[in-house]
């Protein structure tokens, strides 16, 4: 009896696991393992040939090393202060707004419905030259042209993606400040520690796991992002992902495009393997 | 006693919330090495006023003193004093040794002096053992023996336990009641409790202020406390007693229950209050009051059995009497005479 049971809600637990994993090891991890292999092709005009060289990759290197620092720059620039931001709404969610705290979660929350494009769209509307703000600053008589140094910029990039990952990182971080125990920050207080103190020593080492996993969040779709740049950023300083897009679309050459994905890949899992563990470092009880 | 400067100071403490008053104004002297506890059902305003004294609840009037010195308005961090949580608060990324060794991390003491403070504190609280256990890993009396390891490892003036034992079985309880006496002991420390519990605080403490509704109603001796109860409320919570309703005229009681006794005083309600153990079964002498009961329950718990009875106008009255007094008469449906000695009895004036 006992044994049926088990044989059952194995079976049970297999069809659950099913349909996920038909969908992410077919259409992941296999479209993941052509474009890995195909890497290695040769392309020449208008034609893809198998072939085993890794004249890609020194290709990227050679041509698109600059603009890989760039973007993993500006993604560690949008993950930092996107995951800074959230940490502090987080935290006074959890800790000091009470009531009012449930609605600005809430609220923050129900920006996640806005759709990715919406959202850049607004931006532009904000920030743009006939935008909320220049109008209201010309007509507040303040200014005679509009500025143009709000839109197509990096700043413009990194407040639209800031906002765009804002609630994604605030809900890892919201959810592992709700496991930090009140009585332990009054108990460091009490031991003698300053504000700053216990959010260094006890607040943060417990939620470091939710940490790295906001900054990742924030860092993986900030430095893989090409439509942000395209909209909003200045064309003159475009991002990876829009030299990727251009390879397979119109360039139409896939070996080099998947050769620049894996490089973006490969580098981006190296940073965040390195901050993780600065940050294990960082927070480690002394 | 008074000629000692007191350790602890309370004036006139108070905290409102909004309306409600959750500290009426308390004032209360804590003498050096004194075992203090602040006794009173949940809701009574007595953890309030422990973390007013530690630091985590501004009071809204009145000061405190921590040896002469006004704390009113300093923070945890900077008061004499050391807090046992009651649900300990130990710091879950962090061993045990790191716990204990916080406090004095925080005050740069130099690594060798540091250790050998944490080892010296592990031995005392019996945790040597599991120095490098994870905070989560341990049992609850463990945990308990770390909190108080962190708290007393700083030397406060002041040790504030609140409700320390609450989270732990009985048989757990019972000997962490002697650690703590033989540690208060052992450190001469100063110690304040927190408690619900008038078994814990009996065992534990010299001094008790019992607290109803925010105010401290009587403070004392256990003792004191126990045979001059200041009010019914105090005589119910400390220990068991029966309190019987009656009423006075031209220096007469009569008890609701059917007795009379003579009592000089002003005429009108009273209650007069005995304890289990005072009363005996069928008196002779006629020096005692005595009354008619109807014994519901017995119950034999070796050397003491305890009748549960019935007066004639239906009030329980509980009785303690000693196993050898017992007759097999004595079950229940049996009419039974019960008395007291007229000293023993406490007449309070009803308010």
């Amino acid at each position: 009896m006992t044994a049926r049971k088990i044989g059952s809600s194995q079976i049970v637990t297999a069809l659950m696991l099913l349909p996920a994993a038909a969908i992410f090891l077919g259409l992941f991890v296999g479209s993941l393992a052509f474009f890995f292999v195909q890497s290695f092709w040769k392309a020449s005009t208008f034609k893809v040939t198998p072939d085993f060289r890794p004249g890609n990759y020194l290709d990227v290197v050679t041509n698109y090393g600059e603009v890989l620092l760039y973007t993993l720059g500006v993604g560690v620039l949008v993950a930092s202060l996107t995951t800074t931001l959230a940490f502090f709404f987080a935290y006074a969610v959890r800790f000091a707004l009470g009531r009012l705290g449930d609605l600005m979660l809430a609220i923050a929350l129900t920006t996640l419905f806005g759709g990715y494009l919406v959202k850049i769209y607004a931006w532009r509307t904000i920030l743009g030259s006939d935008g909320i703000i220049n109008s209201a600053l010309i007509n507040l008589g303040l200014i005679d042209r509009p500025l143009s140094f709000l839109l197509f910029n990096l700043g413009a990039v990194v407040v639209t993606l800031t906002h765009y990952l804002l609630p994604l990182a605030i809900l890892p971080l919201y959810g592992a400040l709700r496991d930090v125990d009140e009585t332990e920050l009054a108990a460091a207080r009490d031991m003698g520690a300053s504000r700053s103190r216990v959010m260094l020593d006890i607040v943060l080492p417990q939620v470091r796991p939710a940490l790295m996993a906001s900054f990742s969040v924030c860092f993986l779709l900030a430095a893989g992002d090409y439509v942000t740049p395209a909209m909003v950023g200045s064309p003159g300083n475009a991002m990876f992902g829009n030299f990727i897009q251009s390879q397979f679309g119109l360039r139409m050459n896939t070996p080099s495009g998947a050769a620049m994905s894996f490089t973006l890949i490969g580098t981006s899992l190296v940073l965040l393997t390195l901050i993780g563990a600065g940050l294990r470092k960082g927070l480690q009880p002394r | 006693m008074p000629a000692e400067v007191p350790l602890l100071k309370l004036d006139g403490l108070t905290k409102r919330y909004g309306d409600h008053v959750a500290v009426a104004p308390t004032s209360l002297s804590i003498q050096p090495r004194d075992f203090f506890a602040i006794l009173g059902p949940s809701g009574c305003g007595k953890t309030t006023l422990l973390r007013m004294i530690g630091g985590f609840v501004q009071p809204s009037g009145g000061t405190v003193q921590i040896g002469g010195a006004d704390v009113t308005r300093l923070g945890p961090e900077r008061r004499p004093t050391g807090m046992v949580f009651q649900n300990y608060g130990l710091f879950q990324h962090m061993t045990v040794r790191q716990n204990i060794a916080y406090g004095l991390k925080l005050r740069r003491e130099p690594k060798a002096r540091m250790d050998a403070a944490v080892d010296e504190m592990m031995a005392l609280v019996h945790l040597d053992h599991l120095a490098e256990r994870a905070a989560p890993e341990l049992s609850g009396g463990q945990r308990q023996r770390v909190a108080l390891a962190r708290a007393l490892i700083l030397k406060p003036k002041v040790l504030l336990l609140d409700e320390p034992l609450a989270a732990l079985d009985l048989k757990l309880r019972k000997t962490m009641h002697r650690e703590l006496r033989a540690l208060h002991q052992a450190i001469g420390g100063t110690f304040i409790l927190v408690s619900h519990d008038q078994s814990e605080v009996m065992t534990l403490a010299n001094r008790v202020a019992v607290m109803e509704h925010g105010a401290v109603v009587q403070e004392g001796s256990p003792r004191d406390i126990y045979m001059r109860p200041a009010n019914v409320f105090v005589s119910g919570f400390i220990g068991e007693a029966n309190t019987l309703r009656g009423s006075r005229r031209d220096g007469r009681i009569e008890l609701a229950g059917g007795a009379s006794l003579a009592h000089a005083g002003r005429d009108g309600a009273v209650s007069v209050v005995l304890r289990p153990e005072q009363l005996e079964l069928e008196p002779i002498e006629p020096a005692r009051v005595s009354l008619e009961a109807e014994v519901t329950d017995l119950i034999f718990l070796g050397p003491f059995t305890h009748l549960h009875c019935t007066l004639a106008n239906g009030d329980a009255l509980l009785v303690h009497v000693e196993s050898r007094h017992v007759a097999a008469a004595h079950r229940p449906g049996a009419r039974i005479r019960l008395g007291w000695k007229a000293d023993d009895q406490l007449v309070l004036d009803a308010s």
